[in-house]
């Protein structure tokens, strides 16, 4: 690769995710030095990588629930020696913001009208999502109130376990996310 | 999630985004359109996300995005078809090299590859600044005895003197010297593009490239263009 052949795609990819051979590497790294384009595309890519909100949407995966669930027994469970050290290389300046707090539905409730949750200190949107216990989405909004009106859909699935969660943002692609809360609407009453 | 790809020596295992293949596996018009629908709700925000990072303006944005989805699908997704899973790529990181890239394709097809046109007033002002830091002589005194021979060619000794110098190092270096003060990039940005366990490696690797920078400019007879 001369001055003239820049990196294909996949190339600029596996650059990208450090999969290159040290060749490879040395290769491209020699050419983006004194290829302005090549640089750009780059840093660039590497930039839509690292804000990217998530790389794949529409689709949560299955396995969310036991996933979360094993996150939080691995926090309580792994001594203390094997912990992994905490990475240096972060984003400095980050105010460190509690979640917002879930106040309804939890657990079991006899009707379902609006998910209410706690202000976040300087949050100017909050997302709840509402998934069922495979971890598909069934509903999300965006809104900027600390309450909102579920769809009529949701308020007549009954006799079932369903999780909701609520993010707030707190800065420029800054969220803060809650914990997943377990709610079940029984007793038949659904709310019209 | 895994499917055959057969080459010439026989069948293969390369495992795919469920997405990618089904889009890739699909036959006939109905199983195509239906494969690039799940295709799109899966990719469509990083497609976005793309285009809106590269391109500022939302116009531009609607309209590289549309022209996106359009190159991308045309010919039997050929360009899909391209993405190959060596073991070492993500396809969302392909997939974003290649929307980026149909976005600058878009904008250029509309506005044109004008000098420095492309580049942000930002990027400008830096490579402006950069070139008159490189050239290591105050503007104020060019302009006043940019008549002399003699200036110019202490100036013209000195770049070349630089280029020399740069030429030695390994190409890590001189693209992480490329990325600090050419493009003015973080510390943390250039490790993490560059595989640097941490910024302060990075810190660490350019006080010792510029340290020996130093030294051959010295040799060279050049002091105090680097400081």
């Amino acid at each position: 690769m001369d001055g003239l052949n820049h990196p294909d795609p996949q190339q600029q990819a596996r650059y990208l995710d450090h999969g290159c051979t040290p060749e490879e590497r040395t290769i491209i790294e020699a050419h983006c030095a004194v290829c302005a384009e090549c640089r750009a595309e780059l840093i660039e890519s590497h930039l839509v990588l690292r804000t990217a909100p998530s790389a794949v949407s529409g689709r949560r995966p299955v396995y969310i629930v036991p996933l979360a669930a094993a996150a939080v027994m691995t926090v309580f469970l792994l001594p203390r020696g094997h912990r992994p050290p905490i990475a240096v290389d972060r984003e400095p300046g980050v105010v460190t913001a509690m979640g917002p707090v879930l106040a309804m539905p939890t657990g079991d409730v006899s009707a379902l009208s609006t998910l209410t949750w706690t202000r976040v200190a300087g949050a100017d949107a909050y997302q709840p999502t509402v998934f069922d216990s495979a971890g598909t989405v069934l509903w999300t909004v965006v809104t900027t109130d600390t309450s909102v009106a579920v769809p009529v859909t949701l308020r007549r699935a009954n006799s079932r376990d369903y999780y909701w969660t609520v993010r707030a943002r707190t800065g420029w692609d800054r969220w803060v996310t809650s914990s997943l809360t377990r709610f079940r609407i029984v007793g038949g009453a659904a709310t019209p | 999630m895994t499917c055959l790809c057969r080459d010439e020596q026989g069948a293969i295992a390369v495992s795919y985004p469920r997405e990618l293949e089904h889009l890739l596996e699909a036959r006939t018009d109905p199983a195509k359109d239906s494969a690039w629908s799940e295709f799109l709700v899966a990719f469509h925000r990083l497609l976005l996300h793309t285009a809106r990072t590269v391109l500022r303006d939302e116009d531009d944005v609607r309209d590289a995005y549309a022209e996106m989805l359009e190159r991308l699908r045309a010919n039997d997704f050929a360009r899909l078809r391209n993405f190959t899973d060596d073991g070492r790529t993500r396809f969302t990181t392909w997939l974003v090299v290649v929307a980026r890239r149909l976005c600058v394709d878009s904008y250029r097809r509309r506005y044109g590859r004008t000098n420095g046109g492309d580049m942000s007033a930002g990027q400008k002002a830096r490579h402006a600044l950069q070139e008159t830091q490189w050239s290591a002589v105050d503007p104020a005194v060019l302009a006043s005895t940019a008549e002399l021979p003699d200036v110019l060619l202490e100036e013209r000794e000195r770049h070349e003197a630089l280029q020399r110098a740069m030429k030695g190092l390994d190409a890590r270096d001189r693209m992480l010297l490329a990325l600090r003060f050419k493009e003015d990039q973080t510390a943390i940005a250039i490790a993490r593009l560059m595989g640097f366990p941490t910024p302060f490696h990075v810190y660490r690797r350019l006080t010792t490239v510029l340290g020996v920078l130093r030294e051959s400019l010295g040799h060279a007879g050049v002091d105090g263009l680097l400081r």
